[in-house]
């Protein structure tokens, strides 16, 4: 009897819907402000990945170098024991694991000029880039190769033969280690498709 | 944060309270629709009142467009909604036996109820007819069991089915409804005019800002990007860097040559060659699958990848050249809190590396105290993958894998 009347009551009702809009528009507003600052959705950032161009190759570090290109800045991220034994010329020590914190700093030069990373081999460099790139960041790239072969295949001599050089590029005829007659290398699970329709319950 | 229930929120042992109090409200809401009296409902067959064609796209719109925006602002985890699975001609079947009960007894169950339960007479004998048919179904469910669950299609979805997106198909759905009240309300007008009936007028002008605002969310909704797997937040770009700082994502290439030798029964590794197509055909790991890292994002594959197996704890074990596209990979799946996928540490170049190129030395079985115990194992994998030994296990997963979504309690 009690619920009737408070039904009954149809302000009531009114109230609750305007209360429940106030209270859903400010959880709203409050995810919006403390949201994380991400401009990229995951997918979109595996997207850009695959598409965009995201390296330097050190053939391009050597002829930028070569013309006297002032248009980039390079920035070390590995750690600073490393960085005051011995880094590239003219490159800003930014750790990998201060990155994020010192946003202002990188926001302020891709304003400016491209930023190339580099660290001990590509891998910390391209995830630096990659998350960089999802907090909305454009112009920026990594090193192909690393501090190391930049040092000594760039900066001390070049050699053409390291221009096109990355981690991320066969290094070795790998079916040459491995009994080809056991390779069974599974198909591609490209049949997702049709079993979609089978999938029951 | 939702669903409430699977996410513990809110104990399985308040299901039942929580569905009394949603059932009293629905009724509520039928009972106020006036659904509670059969000539009403039965208007939309003579085309005087489409108040429940109104009412049930209204509430269908409103849930899907709440849906869509809960899963966008990480506040519903569609992953986890139990969606029922269809049976094609099962389902074709028994609404047409809905349609046909609804006409001729002017209620349908839900309603039926309510009209009872404020004591009208044909409510109460029409809930006597449902018992009556609930009572012959379960007899003769014998008779038609293999119809009953013939033609399963799992828990599909019509955007899937039609191959188009979420976002499209809800605005198209918007679109209908809008279409489907304006040309209701001049049905209603026309019959009203022939047969001199009073109803209730529209009021033009509220009803048009309505009809905008739906539009709105419909536009609004079509450019909504579609999530795969919408959690409660998603990682940080800071504490994703954290954890590359420290590297616990990484797998020693010595660990997976273990796993590829041995099959260990609780936990297996799935690898999951994330180059191209054509660096997979030249060479590729034993009994990995290719999903070109431009392809991981993708709806299949993701959905792939994120499916859970009860039996076997799998690790997904991405891998490419280097580091640099199998860390994207990881990257991806982390970033949406997922946990169960590691990176082949240094890729295939430090397999070979490791495992053939700098394991040079040679074993003399009269001196095996003085190899450590890593040269030991490597020269075995060694002799293992050069298929010296035995024939290497050729595949860790042979079946196809099949899209399911996660099943929770509660279901309908």
């Amino acid at each position: 009897m009690l619920i009737m009347e408070i039904m009954n009551k149809s302000n009531l009702v009114n109230r609750l819907a305007i209360l429940f809009a106030v209270v859903f528009l400010s959880i709203y507003a409050i995810s919006k402000i403390t949201a994380e600052d991400y401009t990229l959705t995951a997918t979109e950032s595996i997207e850009l990945t695959a598409l965009e161009k995201n390296s330097v190759s050190l053939q391009e570090l050597y002829l930028m170098l070569l013309q006297d290109d002032k248009n980039f800045q390079l920035i070390d991220i590995r750690d600073s024991k490393a960085f005051e034994h011995d880094h590239l010329p003219n490159a800003i020590h930014i750790p990998f694991s201060k990155l994020l914190e010192q946003d202002t700093t990188v926001w302020h030069l891709t304003a400016e000029k491209k930023v190339i990373f580099y660290s001990d081999g590509e891998t910390l460099s391209s995830n630096a880039c990659y998350l960089l790139k999802s907090v909305g960041h454009t112009n920026i790239a990594y090193l192909q190769g690393g501090f190391t072969i930049a040092k000594q295949k760039v900066y001390d001599n070049y050699d053409p033969a390291y221009g096109h050089y990355s981690k991320d590029k066969p290094y070795y005829d790998f079916s040459r280690y491995f009994n080809t007659k056991s390779q069974n290398p599974q198909p591609q699970p490209n049949v997702v498709t049709e079993i979609k329709v089978a999938g029951g319950c | 944060m939702g669903p409430l229930v699977p996410f513990g929120f809110i104990g399985n042992e308040f299901n039942y309270i929580i569905a009394l109090v949603i059932g009293f409200f629905f009724g509520y809401i039928l009972e106020s629709a006036g659904f509670s009296n059969s000539r009403k409902l039965a208007g939309v067959f003579y085309g005087y009142d489409f108040v429940v064609l109104k009412v049930f796209f209204t509430a269908a719109v409103t849930a899907m467009i709440g849906l869509i925006f809960l899963s966008y602002f990480g506040w519903l985890d569609m992953s986890v909604v139990y969606i029922n699975p269809l049976y094609l001609w099962p389902a074709i079947v028994g609404g047409a036996i809905m349609g046909v009960g609804f006409i001729i007894g002017g209620f349908c169950p839900g309603t039926s109820i309510t009209a009872a339960s404020i004591g009208r007479i044909d409510g109460m004998v029409f809930v006597l007819g449902i018992m009556a048919g609930v009572f012959l179904f379960a007899e003769g469910f014998d008779f038609y069991k293999n119809f009953y669950t013939s033609s399963a299609m799992g828990p599909v979805r019509v955007f899937d089915s039609l191959g188009i997106s979420q976002g499209t198909f809800a605005f198209a759905l918007i679109v209908v409804a809008v279409v489907a009240f304006a040309i209701t309300s001049r049905i209603e007008k026309n019959v009203a005019a022939k047969y001199q009936l009073n109803i209730l007028g529209n009021q033009p002008a509220k009803t048009g800002i309505a009809m905008i605002l739906m539009l709105l969310l419909g536009v609004i909704i079509l450019f909504i990007p579609e999530k795969e797997v919408a959690t409660f937040e998603e990682l940080s770009a800071t504490e994703l860097r954290d954890e590359l700082v420290n590297e616990n994502h990484f797998m020693h290439v010595d660990q997976v040559a273990f796993h590829l030798m041995n099959d260990i029964e609780t936990i297996d590794i799935q690898l999951i060659d994330v180059r191209s197509e054509e660096e997979y055909r030249e060479f590729s790991l034993p009994g990995a699958i290719n999903i070109p890292l431009e392809k991981i994002a993708s709806k299949q594959m993701t959905h792939l990848l994120l499916e859970k197996n009860e039996k076997v704890k799998t690790v997904k074990v991405f891998f490419s050249n280097g580091n640099t596209k199998a860390d994207k990979a990881w990257l991806y799946f982390r970033r949406m809190e997922q946990s169960g996928f590691k990176v082949m540490e240094g890729g295939l170049n430090n397999f070979v590396k490791t495992i053939f190129v700098e394991n040079t030395e040679v074993i003399d079985i009269h001196f095996l105290h003085q190899h450590t115990a890593n040269s030991r194992f490597r020269n075995e994998a060694k002799m293992f993958f050069q298929g010296m030994e035995k024939e290497v296990k050729t595949s860790t997963n042979t079946e196809v894998p099949t899209i399911n979504t996660i099943k929770v309690a509660g279901g309908c």
